[in-house]
């Protein structure tokens, strides 16, 4: 059995891996250290927020453990305090239904489908989805070796529309997350035979494509569109890297992740009950993902909009699902609220809190010389609504984790519009927190671009102006940048 | 894209109209004289011919498992798609030809499963794959082996340089698996090979011949392809397959002997259960979307959407096989399938195990699929009904009209019960009596809602409401007149008789059956469908073989290729 793992990534350093035992670099010749890679990590959740709840505690400014008192979700974030940022006021672009001319489907569609696209989709369809590419894809361009694409994962149950999807390779082109983390570990093409098989796998493989490269040659001679060939090479691009990745030398597989992916049931993997194992075991897959250089950008999806898990662990044992607990003050049938309901979105806040510090945790525990995984990446917390009864659309929760290796202005708390967070309150009464609402300076679409900069990706040779939409406005936050 | 068309309504102009026709998808239309089909077709000879932008249609995960335990004669202990990455649907349905592409992780997965369901093959099913015996240095039994199964893996005969190439990599295998038998590593390496070849994942339309009319027939293998995979979800039969290397599949009259044959065999009642669980949106009874409060409905437990879903799709494959029942009796038939747990929300006297058993359900109670606990629970809150879910789901699946969502600002507290709003009917309408809710529910969305007023939030019947008496009477625009009925079930009978309803449920046959979104073009053949449906002697499973009795299902179009 192999006790050793190696890795032969784009990032030419030794790295120390709690989970994997460790990894070694082969074939890394000294005096030549490859460049380190920057990754970019989307931390997604859904259904909106407790927004009284949530943001630093104390003014804007710098981050401090003070900010993380008892009355925020981000409590369990305070140890991270110096390396987060937090930006307030952002609304997602397009606008929510109604509000903008090109935006089709109802906030919960919106809330997901612009989320990392900043295009409105292509009809107001749960499937029909946006037009245009996201930006963990677009990142992949620049962050990941030819040919491999952003790898997506998401916790729980999906469906089969655009409420359970945040990232896309293109109009119309839906990327699921795989939610199943024997099968997204499986993805990695990481090596777990002996050598003499591996290498003899490896040779098979080759023979199969060459085989199955002309045939799909031979297909495209036969008058086939120019959409459909397109198609085809995408095929047969998407084989050669599923063989190299197989061939390549990359980190091996730990014991422990092998017998727990092993495991799982695929029949089970969208229950609840396995909800948060699961979530756990994908955010160990990403980091080892991310921290081999397989993929350099990656995402986890918690559950999905207009849905989402019943929780009943970790202290909750709530009745209802996620949804319907945002929905807790305008009542969920009866006309009457929740009891407490405000109280059960901060509790599941502050669960997605907790989450976020193990997924930084585990980033931070693979080191990279002098620096972290963590602290090379841009780990982006964002949601599909701020208030979730109201489906807002102004002032989203959003928390970036990770300097981008030292491109972001990290351990500050940023009003990004002009205006002050300001009492609001639902029409049975419930205050719902102080927001910034109507306020329509700071579209999330600059932070999209904001973060393509940091993490180095380009635009053919240069640095990102735009992003999304064309009807949306050019430019970036300089204030999060160093 | 044909796609990107689906939602042609700027949102600011549905709310004053309200209701708009799920419209347009563009597709191209061939005219004039029919090619050699042997007859004119639903639609008749002029019916211009529609179909998918794409020729390479990938098949579903669903078609993959199908055509794998065929092809390869024995069935895996788990349906190998349960490891690829699940697809996203399409207008509706997960088969949309445009929608299907094969993803870096697919292909992936693709390989995977190539590799295992080869080592399978050759440890499970050789003998029946292999039918001649090696001899010599075994090429002439390789030949064989390459020309019969690519055959079927193809679903078209292999071209000579095929078979030359299969056959170069059949004797270079022999150092290619741990197994020491020669012979046999080369039959895993081509099955190993043909799975991930594009010929056997996609299903390839490459004639280019064009008929006088501009549209292209389709080669009798193709056609074969088409009619398998519509009506059993799986590549063809040793019998289909003969029949099209015999050029006899190409005449609607081959085609519809084929079709009724494969109606009669138990595999069509997967794919129109299929079609229905998509249709009527059946994942919604999945137990991560169907909580109910326990407090309010402690008969409704986590196993209980499991089985409602099973329960739809048994009345389904009843009406429609059992009965031979038309659109109308799925709308109408007064009996289901229920167990132990669900018995008692139906009120159904007996003795039940958790098995289902149909039973007869008291018929000015309950008719159809819309009264059922599924459908009625699912579109429904956690601790009580909601008019305005049902309402919608009639509104977009039954009568295939566009509701946008509700405008952003309203408030969406439904006010609670009072000494004047004493029931959800009343509280709903006093909700949405005023602008701008009135222009979508008064007449549209809140009717058809209304008509369940008599199930509560699991479907129970009641003919109380919160101490007052239910009120399921309503008026509902449709067929473009004002139609009145007394409750669900005089509505679910109106429902059967409309044109509308009707024409919604070809319409959506059609998006499933051709795998992709209706054009303006395809009216004449949906009018078609929809007048014959009319006749109550017209059943489902006639319907259903006409799909196979139309141009565009023989031709595909001759432009934009």
């Amino acid at each position: 059995m192999h006790r050793r793992a190696f890795l032969r990534g784009i990032g030419g350093v030794v790295l120390a891996l709690p989970f994997l035992e460790s990894i070694e670099m082969r074939g890394v010749r000294a005096g030549t250290p490859p460049p380190v890679s920057k990754r970019f990590i989307c931390f997604f959740q859904c259904n909106g927020v407790n927004m009284d709840k949530f943001f630093p505690t104390g003014g804007f400014g710098p981050l401090t453990a003070a900010s993380f008192g008892a009355g925020t979700a981000l409590a369990p974030l305070a140890p991270y305090a110096s390396r987060l940022l937090i930006p307030r006021g952002l609304h997602t672009e397009p606008k929510g239904y109604m509000q903008s001319p090109v935006t089709m489907g109802c906030d919960h569609q919106v809330g997901m489908a612009h989320k990392l696209t900043a295009q409105p989709k292509s009809s107001a369809d749960v499937t029909g989805y946006p037009t245009g590419i996201s930006v963990d894809q677009e990142m992949a361009k620049s962050l990941n070796p030819a040919g491999v694409s952003a790898l997506t994962a998401s916790v729980g149950t999906q469906g089969s529309d655009d409420l359970g999807i945040i990232s896309y390779s293109g109009p119309n082109a839906p990327v699921k997350g795989q939610n199943n983390p024997k099968l997204l570990l499986d993805s990695l093409g990481l090596a777990t035979a002996d050598t003499k098989t591996q290498a003899m796998v490896n040779a098979r493989r080759q023979s199969v494509l060459d085989l199955v490269s002309t045939d799909l040659a031979a297909l495209k001679r036969k008058g086939l569109s120019a959409a459909d060939q397109q198609k085809l090479d995408m095929h047969l691009t998407n084989l050669r890297a599923a063989e190299n990745g197989a061939s390549g030398l990359s980190c091996t597989i730990a014991p422990e992740l092998a017998s727990a992916t092993g495991a799982i049931n695929p029949k089970t993997v969208g229950d609840d009950a396995n909800f948060k194992a699961l979530g756990q075991l994908t955010m160990d897959i990403l980091t080892l993902a991310v921290a081999c250089n397989r993929s350099n950008v990656a995402s986890i999806l918690w559950g999905r909009g207009s849905g989402g898990p019943v929780f009943k662990w970790d202290g909750m044992n709530f009745a209802f699902n996620h949804h319907a607990i945002s929905h807790g003050g305008s009542g969920s049938g009866l006309g009457s609220p929740i009891a407490g309901f405000m109280d059960m979105l901060f509790q599941i806040d502050t669960w997605h809190a907790t989450q976020m510090k193990y997924l930084l945790d585990k980033l931070d525990a693979y080191k990279e010389g002098a620096n972290s995984v963590l602290d090379n990446s841009a780990v982006l917390w964002i949601n599909e609504l701020s208030d979730g009864d109201y489906h807002q659309y102004h002032d989203l929760p959003v928390v970036i984790a990770g300097g981008a290796g030292g491109a972001l202005k990290t351990g500050q708390y940023v009003n990004l519009t002009k205006s002050a967070p300001a009492p609001s309150t639902d029409s049975n009464g419930n205050f719902k927190g102080n927001m910034i609402l109507g306020d329509d300076s700071a579209g999330h679409n600059l932070l999209l671009t904001t973060l393509l900069n940091a993490c180095g990706a380009k635009n053919n040779g240069q640095p990102y102006t735009h992003f999304g939409h064309s009807s949306l406005a050019d430019g970036q936050y300089a204030q999060l940048l160093v | 894209m044909k796609l990107s068309t689906l939602g042609v309504l700027a949102p600011l102009v549905v709310v004053a109209a309200c209701v708009g026709t799920v419209g347009d998808g563009g597709g191209s239309t061939g005219q004039g004289i029919p090619g050699d089909p042997g007859g004119p077709g639903v639609g008749g000879p002029t019916a211009a011919v529609t179909g998918p932008l794409t020729r390479i249609a990938r098949l579903t995960h669903k078609q993959y498992d199908n055509t794998v335990a065929d092809l390869l004669r024995y069935t895996p202990d788990t349906p190998p798609s349960l490891s690829f990455l699940a697809d996203s649907s399409f207008a509706g349905y997960d088969n949309n030809a445009d929608g299907l592409t094969a993803s870096d992780v697919l292909v992936q997965q693709y390989q995977q499963s190539a590799e295992a369901l080869a080592a399978g093959a050759v440890t499970k099913s050789l003998a029946k794959l292999v039918t001649c015996t090696p001899a010599g240095d075994g090429s002439a039994c390789a030949k064989e082996f390459i020309q019969k199964f690519g055959r079927r893996a193809f679903r078209r005969p292999l071209e000579d340089a095929e078979t030359a190439a299969y056959l170069a990599g059949f004797t270079k295998a022999a150092a290619s698996y741990a197994g020491t038998n020669a012979f046999d590593n080369g039959v895993q390496f081509v099955i190993e090979s043909m799975l991930q070849s594009p010929y056997f994942l996609y299903r390839a339309e490459l004639g280019q011949t064009k008929a006088a009319d501009g549209a292209i027939p389709l080669s009798d293998y193709e056609v074969a392809s088409r009619t398998s995979y519509l009506l059993w979800n799986t590549m063809p039969d040793d019998s289909l397959a003969a029949a099209a290397d015999a050029g006899q599949m190409h005449t609607f009259d081959q085609v519809r002997a084929q079709a009724l044959r494969l109606l009669a065999d138990p595999r069509a009642r997967e794919t129109i259960a299929d079609f229905h669980s998509q249709w009527l949106q059946l994942s919604r009874y999945a137990t991560n979307y169907l909580t109910k409060n326990p407090a309010t409905y402690p008969g409704f437990s986590a196993d209980t959407g499991a089985t409602l879903q099973l329960e739809a799709t048994q009345f389904v494959s009843s009406v429609v096989f059992d009965d031979k029942g038309g659109f109308s009796a799925l709308m109408t038939a007064p009996y289901t399938f229920v167990n132990s747990d669900t018995a008692k929300i139906y009120g159904v006297q007996g003795t039940f195990t958790k098995d289902l058993q149909k039973v007869q359900l008291n018929p000015a109670q309950r008719a159809g699929y819309l009264t059922q606990v599924g459908f009625l629970a699912s579109h429904a809150y956690a601790d009580g009904d909601s008019p305005i879910h049902r309402g919608v789901f009639i509104q977009r699946q039954l009568l295939c009209n566009q509701i946008p969502p509700p405008p952003p600002g309203v408030n969406p507290t439904i006010p609670p019960p009072s000494a004047t709003l004493k029931t959800t009917r009343d509280r709903v309408a006093a909700h949405t009596a005023g602008a701008p809710c009135n222009g979508c529910h008064t007449s549209i969305i809140n009717p058809g809602g209304f008509a369940f007023e008599h199930y509560d939030g699991i479907g129970a019947w009641r003919d109380q409401d919160n101490g007052a008496p239910v009120d399921a009477a309503a008026t509902i625009r449709m067929d473009g007149a004002d139609v009145s009925f007394t409750d669900a079930v005089d509505f679910a009978h109106k429902l059967a008789a409309s044109t509308q309803a009707r024409r919604c449920f070809v319409t959506n046959w059609m998006r499933y059956a051709y795998a992709h979104q209706e054009a303006t073009a395809d009216t004449p053949v949906i009018d078609a469908f929809t007048t014959k449906l009319a006749d109550p002697a017209y059943d489902v499973q006639s319907f259903i073989l006409d799909l196979t009795q139309t141009r565009s299902f023989l031709f595909r179009p001759g432009d934009g290729s």
